[in-house]
């Protein structure tokens, strides 16, 4: 049912995205992008959609409200000036949007309100996939070869991220300075509870809203805290155990592809009785992964992200 | 479980007055200062408000303990927050 919030929030959700694309200041921008990404939150409830709402919150909104802030601090910083103009009357830019907008109203049209899709089968199969969660089970089970590809993905723009180690030396004076005594006791009572709630959210992602994703930006979270609170944390990717944590996620996705196959199986088709075990395995290790991918694009874009041999440390 | 609705209304109907009343505060404030006192007590009295509002709707012990410790950490941190801020204006003014 279309309620009254929903009247005020659809519309709101408009003029909040044009204000920050059409803001002149970056910091402005970002901020009403922030806003965007908390209130786009708030739609996915509505739309009780609670995994995607938690994920929407989390990354769209803290995650790269962070990014984009590290980034412009990082611009101001440096003697490079980046002069960013933002075009907003481009008759080309708006022919496409308007276009792309037109075909997503027909496509949003023409469904017919009896279509089910595949919500039949997917209710169908869920008692046998490993989890009771529906998204939990159509992620890591159901199109887990996506989800795989997804991982993939991720992995290789943090490969590309690495690019970013110390290009800029804007860290330098920072680590000088004395970290403020209210920050570290913040730090000190929160950081264990993130990591206690991205444990939770991984956990309990099998039966109710949570998961991997969710867990992995809870874990960056606390990473980028840490980062900000001037702790010295071990970012460098050259050291082997950086690198296996930022790649196990994909490696015991493709493990368990391999042993499915090994079993007389098909890749990723998970055995009934082993499913839920392996559904858990793949999001614990996916957590790590996730939180250890997001955490390193947040250090390369705000220049904490190093990069030593042994040989360069001594 | 009319008493109980009862107090939920009462306890979240007084929470939002005070989010209004830290929202006319922020708007209407000369300085960041002033703006940072409206802020937090929307998170700390006006959340609380709302936190014990829901208290009487918990309907499993989880729930109770869940609602409390939202509050206790947006406390935290809007206190950590707050003083950062604050901070961080008074050294950019110097």
């Amino acid at each position: 049912m279309a309620n009254l919030l929903d009247f005020i929030l659809a519309p709101t959700l408009v003029v909040i995205a044009a204000v920050s694309l059409g803001v002149k200041d970056l910091f402005t921008g970002i901020v009403f992008y922030i806003l965007f990404g908390l209130l786009t939150a708030l739609a996915w409830v509505e739309l009780k959609a609670p995994d995607v709402a938690l994920v929407e919150a989390a990354i769209g909104a803290g995650l790269i409200g962070a990014l984009f802030l590290a980034v412009l601090g990082r611009m101001e910083s440096s003697k490079l000036k980046v002069k960013i103009e933002v075009e907003t009357r481009s008759y080309f830019l708006w022919m496409v949007t308007l276009l792309a907008v037109a075909l997503l109203i027909f496509a949003v049209t023409t469904l017919s309100p009896d279509a089910v899709g595949l919500s039949k089968h997917a209710l169908e199969a869920v008692k046998n996939s490993g989890a009771s969660n529906l998204t939990t089970a159509v992620i890591i089970n159901f199109r887990a070869y996506d989800t795989l590809l997804e991982l993939a993905v991720m992995l290789v723009v943090t490969i590309g991220a690495f690019g970013l180690h110390y290009s800029a030396p804007a860290r330098d004076g920072a680590k000088l300075q004395i970290p403020e005594p209210l920050l570290v006791l913040f730090l000190r009572l929160l950081t264990p509870f993130m990591v206690l709630v991205a444990g939770y959210l991984l956990w309990v992602g099998s039966e109710a809203p949570g998961g991997a994703f969710q867990a992995g930006a809870i874990l960056t979270g606390a990473g980028i805290l840490l980062l900000l609170g001037k702790v010295n944390l071990p970012l460098n990717y050259m050291s082997d155990r950086y690198r296996f944590a930022t790649g196990v996620g994909l490696l015991g996705f493709v493990l368990v592809g391999v042993y499915t196959v090994g079993i007389g199986g098909l890749f990723l088709q998970y055995p009934f009785s082993m499913a839920k075990a392996i559904v858990l395995a793949i999001e614990a290790v996916a957590t790590i992964s996730i939180g250890m991918i997001l955490l390193t694009l947040f250090a390369g874009c705000a220049g904490f992200l190093q990069s030593f041999t042994e040989e360069t440390k001594r | 479980m009319i008493l109980l609705d009862a107090l939920t209304i009462l306890f979240t109907g007084i929470g939002t007055l005070f989010f209004i009343a830290s929202t006319l505060g922020i708007l209407r404030f000369p300085d960041i200062y002033g703006r940072l006192h409206a802020l937090t007590k929307a998170d700390n009295v006006g959340l609380g408000l709302i936190v014990i509002g829901l208290l009487f709707q918990a309907a499993e012990p989880s729930q109770f303990f869940k609602l409390i410790v939202i509050w206790v950490l947006v406390v935290i941190s809007g206190a950590a927050a707050c003083f950062l801020i604050a901070q961080t204006a008074r050294n950019m003014r110097e």
